[in-house]
């Protein structure tokens, strides 16, 4: 992994140490919308060319998220997987990531919605590798 | 007018009833996390705030209804 960060074909803009990731774990309440936990993050903002991935794992099936990219959707309103644990960060050999390319000064955005009355906890890490 | 002082066993009668009323209500309440509200046949209201929780129509553990499961108390981590 760190050979194939390192190649002179793939060099990360800043340096192969510049991955800025930030997992989160958010309770909600019952009936909460419009959560977005990326909110007043350093890199909510990408400020280059980046390659994201995005892991979220709701406790239950009763939340649906909305991803976007500065003006792209770049996922429509689709249910969260359920069956995370409360505090525990999703991994990919569960949970599939959503992998996408953000243009340098995209505004990463969540929206996310509890539909079902009860009261989960989603977990989740956003991971941002910057193109060279 | 019956006078609340603890000597008298009318107000401590209804400190009793008030107590268990709320010892019910939030009986699956633990800590400050938000709750929400189940009701159920047999139950009626009650209020959870496990976060793992998918139906609400649901009656208490206590009255013939599913487990709850705590967070940091999940069986399947072992505990």
């Amino acid at each position: 992994m760190v050979d194939r960060l390192s190649s002179s074909k793939a060099v990360s803009r800043g340096g192969v140490d510049r991955l800025p990731q930030f997992p989160f774990s958010t309770v909600f309440t019952a009936n909460q919308l419009g959560v977005n936990p990326l909110t007043g993050w350093q890199y909510e903002y990408v400020p280059w060319p980046a390659s994201v991935i995005y892991l979220a794992r709701s406790t239950t099936t009763g939340t649906r998220q909305t991803i976007y990219s500065g003006s792209e959707t770049i996922q429509e309103r689709t249910p969260v997987q359920g069956g995370g644990t409360a505090g525990t960060t999703p991994s990919e050999l569960n949970t599939t990531p959503v992998a996408f390319h953000a243009a340098a000064g995209d505004r990463l955005k969540l929206v996310i919605d509890e539909v079902a009355g009860g009261t989960p906890t989603i977990d989740g890490v956003v991971i941002i590798n910057p193109l060279s | 007018m019956t006078t609340m002082t603890p000597g008298n066993p009318q107000s401590l009668e209804k400190t009793a009833k008030m107590s268990n009323y709320v010892n019910s209500s939030y009986q699956h309440v633990p800590g400050f996390v938000a709750t929400h509200t189940h009701t159920g046949p047999i139950s009626g209201q009650w209020l959870c705030n496990s976060p793992y929780c998918e139906d609400l129509l649901v009656d208490r553990p206590e009255d013939g209804g599913p487990l709850v499961i705590l967070k940091g108390r999940e069986p399947w981590r072992g505990r």
